[in-house]
């Protein structure tokens, strides 16, 4: 079967307890939590693994124990053309370890896998699980004058009107930069108010004269608990809404990929006319997506005509968006087992119409661009993403392919309708902000075609089931699409009630931070926002998970004062090698 | 006195004027970026007008300077227009109308903005206002060679007798070295009035706001009136010393006909900055400014072979 391969070569070096298939391409296998670390370090380099998340989970209602979930998609290393598993071979392999309640510690995988380093750091954050051994052990997601032994996801976490007292501003602690220590470096601070983005993010840039040495960054300031607010309160239909709402531009991979997960945890096939549609309106949202990112890119390096045109253009598609889903850009039709809202064969003849005046349009546009070698070299060689970084930290998207990894989550793991359909996977070598727009520009003329072929070959008939399937309480599957800005995964276990107990949302973005800090070193002051740009950073996307905002407003000042304080002392470290 | 009056007249007629002028620039700066832009030619002054009635605000750590900067610049701005013999060319010699008087008033200018910006705190802001002088280094030198050949071709410094020179046809553009030397003043010109692919003061996404990011209301609004002056002065120093079409010695005739050739040059530059990204400072723009220095030094040389 699918994946054996894989279980049989971990089982030479570590015992494998336990071996799960649900649905066929999701595998989870149980380790010991001693064994957690080289499991996942022999699925992940050895075998050509990617980290695609990690879900910590309580279910002390269930067995007693704290759980692990590493879901590692194999599909072959990528670092050269060859190294790359056939598509029968590729699957999701889950490494699933118990902790005890007792004593719910852990060894650390980012020792040996970096890619999890910010998925350890937030199972401290909302379940007190420690990573033994975690190089990175700061908070994550929430804010430094959080109270200690109160974890938001644990079931028995807290009231939901529970609302810790603020602490003074004096007494709420720093969080911890990672400096670099060496003289004369400069301390530069972008955020957490973000001119390029407007969302919240700080970013610690540390210079040497113009150039950027090291950066650190702190995100969440923006807490909403969705998860939490989905486990006990919604039910599926609901969920959809709120998933669709963890993004301001990607919504809605959320929204399917969320409901696609619950349809997979119980085996549900849903009718080919609502998969096309739902990949229509999927592929619509990388076209708005994409243009607002080539339009930004232009923009932050002061080319201001381009984006403005870019822009109009992007106008097209929002009015496609609106003709097929009723919405500009929150559709709101997806739900368990189909979709709410059908196309008609006059909204796709004007569908048609729309995508060749886009088409044209946007060749035109991105040929002008080309053509001016101001703005090309403002964006060649600028915050190159090493090949190595974005092997180790499972970087996905365009940033990684833009990198040369032929990585698409629509290629390795084909979901819904894409099995019907033919498209190229965009990839440059460059790994610069060039590379990441090119691959942007191509894959605009992709999801066209992308569009047009669902246009021609939509099936006919119903667009959603009847429900005969019951949910199966603590079934649990992982769900992929591939967003704008990369692979989305999202995780859900059942429970009771048709109310979900555990739904892990994994943001394309949150893959893409880590390897952050590696691409602004050596590049110049001037580049800092354009890298992070060109990087498509969705802030809201990672800000999901935690619990209270009632720090939010306070945090922000203080982050502010901080900011203040910075720029008066221009701070000299003490040497040391860095 | 006659002089002088006729100094605080071009002043307050250009300072005047120079909003609307920059309406026409941003009326048609938005039909070129397909979008719609203000309903009229006059939005600048509504804008101004609109900051200079908000509050201000200033950083705890600044000092008197960046309270009193942008008062200082406007006031530079002024003083570089009347130093320009738009209205009063053919009155008798002031010593005030000087191109080393420009020059420095230019230099003093960029020092208060780059000072002021160092004040405000913001590590943009500082960032922006080493840049600006480092501007300055780039272009200063071309600067003024264009304006040595000038002057060794009229045998004097005072604008004045440049500008009659040029009119009784003892200078001009037979003179190989004189119009090689427009070539890079012009350059010079354009990157000394900040216009996109050479500004900074505006990088607002790559610097955050650059040198004005702590400014806001009446402050934010006499700094931008300021830039605005500084930019007439440009193109007015321009105009005084290459533009060779004498039609009046008239005071008020020869002030409309300077605006309107002053308008439309910096009208016309919308042309230039609204397309392209910006020159990074040690990328397109060190390129670009080692060859204007080029083409100084080829007037300078034309000069000193006597051609």
């Amino acid at each position: 079967m699918k994946g054996d391969k894989f279980i049989n070569k971990l089982k030479e070096k570590i015992t494998v307890k336990d071996v799960s298939r649900m649905p066929e391409e999701q595998i989870t296998i149980t380790v010991d939590r001693a064994d957690l670390p080289e499991a996942v370090r022999m699925l992940y380099y050895d075998m050509g693994g990617w980290l695609s998340t990690m879900v910590p989970n309580d279910e002390r209602a269930i067995n007693g124990n704290y759980v692990l979930y590493y879901a590692i998609s194999m599909e072959g290393g990528k670092m050269t053309p060859e190294d790359e598993l056939p598509p029968e071979d590729k699957c999701w392999i889950t490494v699933k370890a118990y902790i005890p309640a007792h004593d719910p510690t852990y060894p650390s995988v980012t020792c040996k896998v970096p890619a999890a380093v910010w998925y350890e750091r937030e199972a401290y954050d909302m379940f007190g699980l420690v990573a033994v051994g975690l190089p990175d052990p700061r908070r994550l997601m929430l804010s430094d004058d959080w109270p200690d032994g109160l974890y938001p996801l644990r079931k028995d976490a807290m009231e939901y009107n529970y609302r810790p007292d603020p602490v003074d501003h004096a007494d709420e602690p720093d969080y911890d930069f990672m400096h670099p220590e060496g003289s004369g470096t400069l301390d530069i601070p972008l955020g957490p108010l973000h001119i390029t983005s407007d969302e919240p993010g700080h970013f610690r840039l540390y210079c040497d004269g113009d150039t950027i040495i090291d950066a650190d960054y702190r995100l969440f300031y923006q807490h909403r608990g969705m998860e939490k607010l989905a486990e006990n309160r919604m039910s599926y239909d609901q969920m959809a809404f709120l998933a669709e709402r963890v993004c301001g531009i990607c919504g809605y991979a959320h929204a399917t990929a969320c409901i696609e997960a619950a349809e997979r945890a119980i085996d549900m096939e849903i009718p080919r006319r609502a998969q096309a549609i739902r990949i229509i309106n999927q592929e619509i949202e990388r076209l708005h997506s994409h243009m607002l990112n080539i339009g930004l890119a232009c923009e932050v390096t002061g080319n201001i005509n381009a984006f403005m045109h870019i822009f109009r253009i992007r106008e097209y598609s929002m009015e496609l968006a609106q003709l097929v889903s009723g919405g500009r850009k929150t559709y709101g039709n997806v739900v368990v087992g189909g979709m709410r809202r059908d196309i008609s064969a006059k909204e796709t003849k004007r569908g048609l119409e729309l995508l060749d005046i886009m088409e044209t349009q946007i060749k035109e546009v991105w040929e002008a661009v080309m053509e001016d070698d101001s703005q090309v070299s403002r964006w060649k060689g600028v915050g190159i993403l090493d090949r190595q970084v974005a092997r180790d930290f499972s970087a996905v998207g365009p940033n990684i392919r833009g990198s040369g990894f032929k990585r698409d989550t629509r290629y390795d793991h084909p979901y819904d309708f894409h099995d019907a359909i033919d498209f190229k996977v965009i990839v440059e070598d460059g790994g610069d902000v060039f590379a990441r727009e090119t691959v942007r520009y191509g894959e605009l003329l992709q999801t066209i075609s992308i569009i047009r072929q669902c246009f021609e070959l939509m099936p006919s008939g119903s667009i959603v089931i009847n429900h005969s399937k019951r949910i199966i309480p603590n079934a649990f599957a992982l769900a992929n699409n591939e967003a704008p800005r990369g692979e989305n995964i999202h995780w859900i276990q059942h429970g009771n009630a048709h109310k979900v107990n555990r739904w892990r949302c994994r943001a394309a973005t949150y893959n893409n931070w880590p390897s952050l800090r590696y691409q602004f070193r050596g590049n110049t002051i001037a580049d800092a926002a354009l890298i992070v740009c060109s990087m498509d950073p969705c802030y809201s996307c990672t800000d999901r998970t935690t619990l209270i905002d009632v720090k939010t407003g306070k945090s922000k000042i203080l982050s502010h004062d901080e900011l203040k304080r910075y720029a008066q002392t221009l701070k000299n470290h003490p040497m040391k090698n860095m | 006195m006659t002089v002088l009056f006729l100094m605080i007249f071009q002043v307050v007629i250009i300072a005047l004027a120079a909003p609307f002028f920059d309406g026409i620039a941003r009326v048609l700066r938005a039909r070129l970026q397909a979008r719609k832009g203000p309903p009229d030619f006059f939005q600048t002054y509504r804008d101004i007008i609109k900051l200079y009635k908000r509050g201000r605000t200033a950083p705890k750590c600044a000092h008197w300077f960046f309270t009193y900067a942008p008062y200082f610049l406007y006031a530079t701005g002024a003083a570089m227009l009347a130093a320009m013999p738009i209205t009063y060319a053919g009155y008798e010699s002031v010593g005030y109308s000087d191109i080393f008087v420009l020059v420095y008033l230019a230099a003093l200018l960029k020092f208060v903005f780059g000072v002021a910006s160092i004040d405000s705190g913001n590590p943009f802001a500082a960032v922006g206002g080493s840049r600006e002088q480092m501007i300055g280094v780039f272009v200063e030198p071309v600067l003024i060679i264009s304006l040595l050949v000038v002057m060794l071709l009229a045998g004097t410094s005072n604008l004045i007798d440049i500008k009659n020179m040029m009119y009784a046809g003892e200078i001009g553009y037979f003179m190989p070295a004189f119009a090689v030397a427009s070539i890079s003043f012009l350059w010079a010109m354009y990157v000394e009035s900040g216009r996109n692919p050479y500004d900074l003061a505006e990088a607002e996404q790559e610097l955050q706001e650059g040198l004005l990011g702590e400014y806001s209301g009446s402050d934010f609004g006499v700094a931008q009136a300021a830039l605005m002056l500084k930019q007439f002065a440009m193109i007015g120093l321009f105009i005084t010393i290459f533009e060779p079409f004498n039609l009046t010695m008239h005071p008020i005739l020869s002030l409309i006909l300077f605006l309107i050739k002053a308008g439309l040059f910096y009208v016309g530059a919308v042309f230039i900055d609204n397309f392209g990204a910006r020159y990074k400072l040690l990328g397109g723009f060190k390129t670009n400014a080692t060859f204007a220095l080029g083409v100084s030094v080829v007037a300078l040389v034309l000069y000193i072979v006597g051609a």
